[in-house]
C-alpha cells in the first residue's frame, strides 16, 4: 500500500465508517425515505443501537429525521441529506481507489 | 459487524416492493381484467353495442395499467408498512422515464407493424405466443436482477402457455385471452399464497422511536 492510500485511509470519514452507520446510509442512499422499522428490519440492530447511530448521524447532518404520526401510531421518516449523500458518495469512491490500488495484481 | 455489499443493500428497496406478494396479486387481477374484456364480445350476443364496447373498453384498459400501482400503494399502506416499515424509492430521473416511453412505444409500434404484416401473410396468430415467450424472458430477468425466485416459476409457466398456445394453434384473440386469464389467476393464486405467508410471519407492530 503506498503512503498516499495510507493517508486516505486515515483520513477517511469514521462517521461513515462504521459498519452499521455504513449500512444504515447505504439503506438510505438507495430509497427517498424509510421510516424506523425498516431500518430495524433491514439492520437487524435493537431499537436503542439504530437510535444512538441515526443520533450520529444527524448530528454529523448526515441524515434528516422528522417524526410524524400514521394515524395514532407515532412514524419516525429518515432521509439522506445532500451533504450525507455526497459523504457516501464520496466513501464509496475512497474506498473503491483504495481496494484497486492494493489488489496483488496492481502492485508493482 | 461486518461491512455490507453495497450492491445487494442497493437491490433491498425493490425487492422489498415484491415481499409481500401484493404486486403480484394486483397485476393478476389487472390480467384477469384484461383477459375477460377481451373474452366478453364473444361470449355475449353480438349487437350494436360492441361498438360502443370497443370505444370505451381500451381506455379503462390503459388507465387500470396506471390505476394498478397506486393500488398496490394503498394496499400496502395498510398491510405492509404497518408491519415491515415504510420506504419511499427514489423516482426515476426524467431520462428514465423518457427511455422508457421510447421502449413501450416502440414494442407498441412492432406489435402493430407485426399484426399488420401478419395479416398479409397470416402470420397474425403468432402472436400470442411472442407475447408469452416475452412475459417468460421478463421475468426471468426479475428473478435474476432481484433474486426472486418465485418469478422463475412465472417464466416456466409463461414458456409452457407459450407452447400450448403454439401447438393448438390458437387464434390471435383466443391466444390472447387464454394468456391473459391463466398467467392473472397463476399471478393471483401466487401472490395470495405470499400474502397469506407474509401476514403470518409479520404481525403488526408499533412503529419504534428514534
Amino acid at each position: 500500500m503506498s503512503e498516499d492510500d495510507l493517508k486516505t485511509l486515515t483520513n477517511m470519514d469514521r462517521v461513515i465508517h462504521e459498519p452499521a452507520r455504513l449500512l444504515i446510509v447505504a439503506l438510505l442512499a438507495a430509497v427517498k425515505e424509510a421510516d424506523f422499522l425498516y431500518l430495524q428490519r433491514e439492520s437487524e440492530l435493537t431499537k436503542g443501537n439504530l437510535s444512538s447511530h441515526l443520533l450520529k448521524l444527524e448530528q454529523a447532518n448526515y441524515i434528516e429525521i422528522q417524526k410524524t404520526f400514521r394515524g395514532k401510531i407515532p412514524l419516525t421518516l429518515v432521509s439522506l441529506t445532500r451533504q450525507g449523500r455526497a459523504a457516501f458518495e464520496g466513501y464509496k469512491k475512497k474506498m473503491k481507489g483504495l481496494l484497486v490500488n492494493g489488489e496483488p495484481s496492481r502492485r508493482k | 459487524m461486518q461491512y455490507p455489499d453495497m450492491k445487494e443493500i442497493e437491490r433491498r428497496p425493490k425487492r422489498y416492493w415484491n415481499v409481500d406478494g401484493l404486486p403480484d396479486l394486483v397485476m393478476g387481477a389487472l390480467w384477469i381484467l384484461w383477459g375477460l374484456a377481451l373474452a366478453l364480445p364473444s361470449w355475449l350476443p353480438s349487437g350494436s353495442w360492441l361498438n360502443y364496447y370497443w370505444m370505451v373498453v381500451p381506455l379503462i384498459l390503459i388507465l387500470s395499467g396506471f390505476a394498478a400501482n397506486a393500488i398496490t400503494k394503498i394496499l400496502k399502506q395498510h398491510l405492509t408498512f404497518p408491519r415491515t416499515g415504510y420506504v419511499e424509492s427514489i423516482p426515476p430521473g426524467a431520462a428514465t422515464k423518457m427511455a422508457a416511453a421510447f421502449l413501450a412505444a416502440g414494442v407498441a409500434a412492432a406489435i402493430v407493424l407485426l399484426g399488420r404484416s401478419a395479416t398479409v401473410q397470416g402470420l397474425e396468430d403468432l402472436l400470442p405466443t411472442a407475447i408469452a415467450l416475452l412475459f417468460a424472458l421478463l421475468f426471468l430477468v426479475m428473478a435474476m436482477r432481484q433474486k426472486l425466485p418465485h418469478y422463475l416459476w412465472s417464466s416456466a409457466l409463461s414458456l409452457l402457455l407459450a407452447g400450448i398456445i403454439a401447438r393448438n394453434r390458437m387464434s390471435l384473440n383466443n391466444g390472447f385471452i387464454f394468456l391473459l386469464l391463466s398467467i392473472g389467476l397463476c399471478s393471483c393464486l401466487v401472490g395470495s399464497v405470499r400474502l397469506y405467508t407474509y401476514l403470518r410471519r409479520n404481525p403488526r407492530q408499533q412503529e419504534g422511536e428514534a
